[in-house]
């Protein structure tokens, strides 16, 4: 069992990668002096310049502390990057999202080849979790080969079960923090016995208060598939914590329909389709009938005919920028300082 | 000689875990995971054992070996484990051979694995079987397999006798027994609630949640005797409904939860938008539980 490395790095990145990166024209746009930018080979702006994320090669002898990054610096480069580099409006936003993806993959890297742990570092991790879920809904309507969201997710799953242990091992707890972390968990994972269970076995102070009990309601009613109660507490939600249940969304529609069509199966009588609409928070009644017909129920003259024979089963839709979802966003994350405060300490407490 | 050995390897393993877990070093499960590959090693040789005559074959030791791969697996939550270790019993001839301690240990544990995959007809088959053959001094024993046994039956539709849950001090089933024959949510919520420490450690916390939708049942069809009449309004579900403590429900979710049970083929019947009405079959409308799957 070898000492743990201590970084000694002062910068957001390394003099040495700094200097390699110069030389190959390898800096991002982000990166560089403005002044040179015209220039065939630009310089480092080293107030800007973040470490990018390198898979360690096998064989590669263990990293020098002078390119790791100490607890401090982690923390000034993820807040860089939340405030200055988010809520930049001259980019498209799923080219940020891809330079902070991958500069955050490497603060986490620095974390875990150093073993750091405490209170900071805890911060730093729901922090990125912010984001990743964040991005989730965002990027949700780019297409795939600009956003992958399957990617994005595997990224806020580790840094979540990462941050988990690290949270249990506080002496002194984070509890607005972890009570946050358990919520955004169980919502990602939403349906996850995993995950449920996970929540059960925290403790009461975590798993009492408002914001899990919500978390838990939508679980129940996600899991026994009650449509109606799920989309009314969906409403309820905190913006972060309606980001991390999001894609979970169209799953439930899927679910209203197939039973509906075998409850109100008939060939004479329909259901409305304004009745239907805002119980399951769709936008309009176009959108409830695009999403009748994937499944082959016949709509017509307003009315849905809800027949058990007919339903055809069908791949989910891709979740959109719901109505819904969108007026949660303007409340919350609208303004560059309202998505930085979102990104940095969660936003306001206030479950609206 | 061979089950001593494992039994101690496990027990040590055990203690090692929990220490190194309290002084936060090692992911907890670490150790016990190690010892699950020695003894799966010995597995494999004892299951590869062709060559021996019966009576000293070291297939005999399969099934001790499996008993404790099971019990480490539930301990460190890795139940998909079992899998294997399941189908090469199955796949054995030797299954009826083994001592009767051994197999109610076994079938103990698979029973526990098939409530968790849902499967509440093998569960009950499993355990009732353990629970019958079960040592009757090994009250311990007995008591441990009524607490999974319990829940399943309860799905199933068998409401346990308050004597049998008293004699083996289990009376929290009892708090949860009476609500779901009424159909009484807000009861069984409290209920849920109040035992909830013990329900989650022992790991049927979620299980019981199903009973919801039992209960759900027991009411609607309590609301179909009073009306006796086979057109049934929604406002009627709604009104039992609020009744029984669900104080922000509505007509739209009141006919979400009949939906469901109709799906579930709990009733026989469908909903009438237009007239606000469950219109249900003349014969048996409310699927007796027991001979559902």
């Amino acid at each position: 069992m070898h000492n743990n490395v201590v970084g000694t790095c002062e910068f957001m990145c390394p003099t040495a990668e700094i200097q390699m990166r110069e030389r190959e024209n390898l800096l991002h746009t982000f990166e560089v002096l403005e002044s040179r930018e015209k220039m065939k080979r630009p310089r480092a702006d080293r107030s800007k310049a973040v470490k990018e994320f390198t898979r360690s090669a096998a064989g590669r002898s263990d990293p020098r502390p002078s390119d790791l990054r100490p607890t401090s610096v982690l923390v000034k480069t993820v807040d860089y990057l939340l405030e200055r580099i988010v809520p930049k409006q001259d980019v498209k936003w799923h080219k940020i999202y891809d330079f902070v993806a991958d500069r955050l993959r490497s603060v986490r890297q620095d974390i875990v080849i150093q073993r750091l742990a405490g209170p900071e570092i805890c911060l730093v991790f729901i922090k990125c979790i912010r984001f990743y879920l964040y991005a989730a809904y965002r990027l949700c309507e780019v297409p795939v080969s600009l956003f992958d969201p399957h990617l994005n997710g595997r990224q806020a799953i580790e840094c979540m079960k990462a941050s988990l242990l690290h949270f249990s091992s506080l002496e002194v707890p984070l509890l607005a923090e972890l009570q946050e972390l358990e919520s955004l968990y169980l919502l990602f994972n939403l349906g996850s016995l995993d995950a449920l269970m996970h929540v059960y076995e925290s403790s009461a102070d975590v798993r009492s208060c408002a914001r899990v009990q919500l978390a838990l309601a939508v679980n129940e009613t996600y899991l026994a598939g009650n449509y109606v109660r799920f989309f009314r507490l969906v409403k309820k939600l905190h913006f972060l914590d309606l980001c991390a249940v999001h894609r979970h969304i169209p799953q439930m529609h899927n679910l209203a329909l197939n039973r509906m069509s075998v409850a109100y199966n008939s060939k004479i009588h329909g259901y409305p389709m304004e009745h239907l609409r805002p119980l399951l928070m769709l936008d309009s009644t176009d959108k409830v009938a695009e999403l009748c017909m994937r499944h082959n129920l016949l709509v017509k003259e307003g009315q849905i005919y809800f027949l058990k024979a007919a339903w055809k089963e069908s791949g989910l839709a891709n979740p959109v920028k719901w109505i819904f979802c969108q007026e949660k966003d303007r409340k919350t994350a609208q303004t560059s300082m309202q998505l930085v405060q979102l990104l940095l300490i969660g936003g306001s407490t206030a479950v609206s | 000689m061979l089950f001593a050995l494992c039994l101690d390897l496990r027990l040590f393993a055990n203690s090692a875990d929990i220490q190194l877990t309290k002084k936060g070093r090692g992911k907890p499960g670490e150790t016990l995971e190690k010892a699950a590959d020695i003894l799966m090693g010995a597995f494999r040789i004892c299951a590869s054992d062709n060559r021996a005559q019966s009576a000293d074959s070291k297939k005999w030791g399969m099934l001790n070996l499996i008993n404790q791969l099971f019990k480490i697996y539930f301990k460190i939550n890795k139940l998909h484990l079992c899998k294997p270790l399941i189908r090469a019993v199955d796949n054995s001839n030797f299954k009826e051979h083994f001592s009767l301690s051994q197999q109610v240990t076994y079938k103990y544990y698979v029973g526990r694995k098939a409530m968790f995959d849902s499967d509440f007809k093998g569960a009950d088959d499993y355990l009732s079987y353990a629970f019958q053959h079960c040592h009757i001094m090994s009250r311990r024993n007995k008591r441990m397999i009524l607490i999974y046994l319990t829940p399943v039956k309860m799905l199933l539709g068998y409401m346990p006798s308050v004597s049998l849950l008293q004699k083996y001090d289990l009376l929290q089933f009892a708090d949860i027994v009476s609500p779901v024959r009424q159909g009484n949510l807000l009861q069984l919520n409290e209920a849920l609630i109040k035992h909830e420490a013990f329900f989650i450690k022992c790991g049927i916390y979620l299980i019981l949640e199903k009973l919801k939708i039992i209960t759900y049942r027991n009411l609607f069809k309590k609301v179909y005797l009073i009306l006796k009449t086979h057109q049934l309004s929604v406002d009627a579900f709604t009104s039992a409904l609020r009744i029984m403590g669900v104080d922000d429900i509505d007509n739209d979710e009141a006919q979400c939860l009949i939906a469901n049970l109709i799906y579930e083929g709990k009733i026989k019947g469908y909903i009438s938008y237009q007239h606000q009405k469950l219109v249900v079959s003349k014969q048996m409308p409310f699927v007796p539980l027991t001979s559902l799957k």
